[in-house]
């Protein structure tokens, strides 16, 4: 008579065991996963420059302002620069860019160059070529006291030679935008 | 047994190969213009590294051949990546015009090579084994010969140099860069050009005479052993040529180009822009206007136009919510021209004739003081500013300005602008600011102009009808 516990009895039940083992253990439903809780973000205030026109159109002036942030980014900060800047100064002497009620422009930062997004809307702002460059070295100014080196527009997502009169074909620096 | 004489013969063998190699490239010290450098004798020929010899000659590699640039000669050495073959004198160069046998450049450790005896062969320099000495160029003399139809002027030189000629007016100028000699006068006993003067300009010597009506001139250089002739040959007898460039100034374009300004009820622009093309016109001036009163050019047509103009003026009007600003504003462009030839040219770019292709910042700064000055004299007080980044002004290759003809917001601006007096003393100052600065610039190039300078007072003339 041939044993019961044999070597080959005892892994073959051993392997079965094994087997049926696991698969129970695939056949268990998954865990059901936590909703994540809702966690109301808390907005910061950021001192920024905001740069807006004088009265003659000649020369820019800043303005400190603070304005609310959920992220302590740059890129959240240019963009609440730029509200801010949409939104006129509130100090006397100073006159706003554009027309109260104009969006603000989007902007988004890729490494040191900063990209900003015109409203097609601006275009039909149809200002004279010192308007003109008030409206751009005014971003360009505010921006690049929040981050990076140079400032590139777009008008409405695309790129273009020029907004009326002056070249968007290369980006803004600093020194394009000194006062005269 | 054999075993045993095989190694050491082998061993032998090998060792003699790394000599014999060995001995094919070896360092040396060279003297290259006066300085200690290290050269590289390459199977019985002396090499230098381009590194080395960068300091005295500009070099290029075009694919496989290798352009060496300096004292007025090209030379062409094809790449041959065996060096053995390379220092044979069984290659073809070229120096300058002529194609001879010699031995050309190869790459050692992935570094150029250059053989010096070739380079001073091309360059009429001198060479000897560990000394490479390149002869000043100076000019030794100017001597004369007096023909039926043309005279002869012949400057001998130590060495060829390179040169450039310009016809200004009726005085040729030879510019002889880095070129060593006395400045003097000379005479010879020609009929045509009768003297002649050599002058010194920073390191370059210019030789200038006048040439005598309907002559022409030519200048070609005689390159022989032990030195070079530069001839200049000029007289009835020699057919006269211009530059178009110098063809050009005589009839200018202006480009008047007024900004549509909306909500304003009269075209002021246009108006003043319509007004001062007129007056230009009559005078003889070539005048093109970017729109008129139903269709305007698109950017590209008039950045086109402005890259042809020998003015470019834009009107406009200043326009910006809730400022109160008014005057009347002429704006000089600044910084960075758009125009990449425009910009090279003025960070220093050189070339005969090159100030009748792209004008300097100066053209402006003068159209800008004559136009003020104009609008002074016809009662209008106009502030000076500086504007960058402009598109159109900044493509603009000449003279190019920006007129604010005043501000939309201004009270008394805009009754200014309906004023049809001002408008009309705003054009006349615009029509006669640009024919006087055209008619200045044609007489420095010793030109005239369509408006020409008998026309001159009549295009002031013309303008002041219009007052």
């Amino acid at each position: 008579m041939k044993r019961l516990f044999s070597l080959f009895n005892v892994v073959s039940a051993a392997l079965l065991a094994a087997a049926a083992y696991a698969y129970t253990e695939v056949q268990r439903p998954p865990a059901t996963p936590e909703p994540p809780r809702l966690q109301l973000q808390e907005r910061q205030s950021k001192p920024v420059k905001v740069y807006f026109s004088d009265a003659q159109v000649q020369t820019m002036k800043p303005e400190t302002r603070s304005v609310q942030v959920t992220q302590d980014s740059p890129s959240a900060t240019a963009q609440a620069a730029l509200r801010a800047w949409a939104n006129g100064p509130q100090t006397g002497g100073s006159l706003p860019v554009v027309p109260k009620g104009s969006p603000a422009p989007n902007v988004w930062l890729r490494g040191t160059h900063v990209y900003v997004d015109l409203p097609e809307s601006y275009q039909r702002l149809r200002y004279g070529t010192s308007g003109e460059r008030m409206l751009l070295c005014t971003l360009t100014r505010t921006l690049l006291e929040v981050s990076g080196q140079d400032v590139t527009f777009l008008v409405g997502g695309k790129n273009v030679a020029t907004l009326w009169h002056l070249d968007l074909s290369e980006p803004y620096r600093a020194q394009d935008c000194t006062d005269q | 047994m054999r075993g045993a004489f095989a190694r050491p013969l082998l061993l032998s063998v090998a060792l003699l190969m790394v000599g014999l190699a060995g001995a094919q490239i070896a360092f040396s010290r060279l003297n290259l213009a006066g300085q200690q450098v290290q050269s590289v004798n390459l199977y019985g020929a002396e090499y230098a590294s381009q590194g080395v010899l960068d300091r005295v000659v500009r070099i290029s590699r075009e694919g496989p051949i290798i352009r060496v640039e300096g004292y007025g000669h090209v030379l062409l050495l094809p790449l041959d990546e065996d060096p053995q073959r390379a220092a044979t004198t069984f290659n073809t160069v070229q120096l300058d015009t002529d194609r001879v046998k010699a031995r050309t450049a190869t790459l050692l450790n992935g570094n150029l090579y250059l053989p010096l005896d070739t380079l001073a062969r091309g360059l009429g320099a001198e060479y000897r084994a560990g000394n490479f000495r390149v002869i000043p160029a100076r000019l030794q003399g100017v001597s004369s010969r007096a023909g039926a139809s043309s005279d002869r002027l012949v400057l001998d030189l130590t060495r060829d140099v390179s040169f450039s000629d310009e016809l200004r007016g009726t005085t040729v100028t030879v510019t002889l860069e880095d070129v060593q000699g006395d400045a003097r006068r000379y005479t010879t006993r020609g009929a045509f050009v009768p003297r002649a003067q050599v002058a010194r300009d920073g390191d370059d010597l210019k030789l200038s005479f006048t040439l005598p009506p309907g002559s022409g001139y030519r200048v070609y250089r005689v390159v022989r052993a032990g030195g070079s002739r530069l001839v200049v040959d000029a007289g009835p007898g020699i057919p006269y040529t211009s530059p178009a460039l110098l063809e050009r100034i005589s009839r200018p374009l202006i480009v008047l180009d007024p900004a549509r300004v909306p909500d304003l009820g009269r075209d002021v622009t246009l108006d003043v822009a319509r007004r001062a093309a007129e007056l230009l016109s009559q005078a003889g001036w070539q005048v093109r206007l970017t729109r008129d009163g139903q269709s305007a050019l698109g950017l590209n047509q008039k950045l086109a136009l402005a890259r042809r103009s020998d003015v470019y003026l834009a009107l406009d009007l200043g326009r910006f919510p809730g400022t109160d600003r008014g005057g009347v504003t002429v704006y000089e462009p600044t910084g960075r021209a758009t125009a990449q030839i425009v910009e090279a040219v003025r960070s220093g770019g050189k070339a005969p004739y090159i100030d009748l292709a792209i004008g300097g910042a100066g053209g402006t700064r003068r159209l800008s003081e004559l136009l003020r000055g104009e609008l002074k004299g016809g009662g209008v007080t106009a502030q000076a500013e500086t504007v960058s980044r402009t598109l159109t002004l900044g493509e603009a290759p000449q003279a190019a300005l920006l007129l604010e003809l005043g501000w939309v917001g201004n009270e008394d601006d805009r009754a200014d602008l309906a004023s049809a007096g001002r408008l009309r003393a705003m054009s006349v100052a615009v029509a006669r600011s640009v024919a006087t600065y055209l008619t200045a610039r044609a007489a420095n190039a010793g030109r005239t102009v369509s408006g020409t300078p008998a026309d001159g007072p009549q295009a002031s003339g013309a303008a002041g009808a219009g007052q």
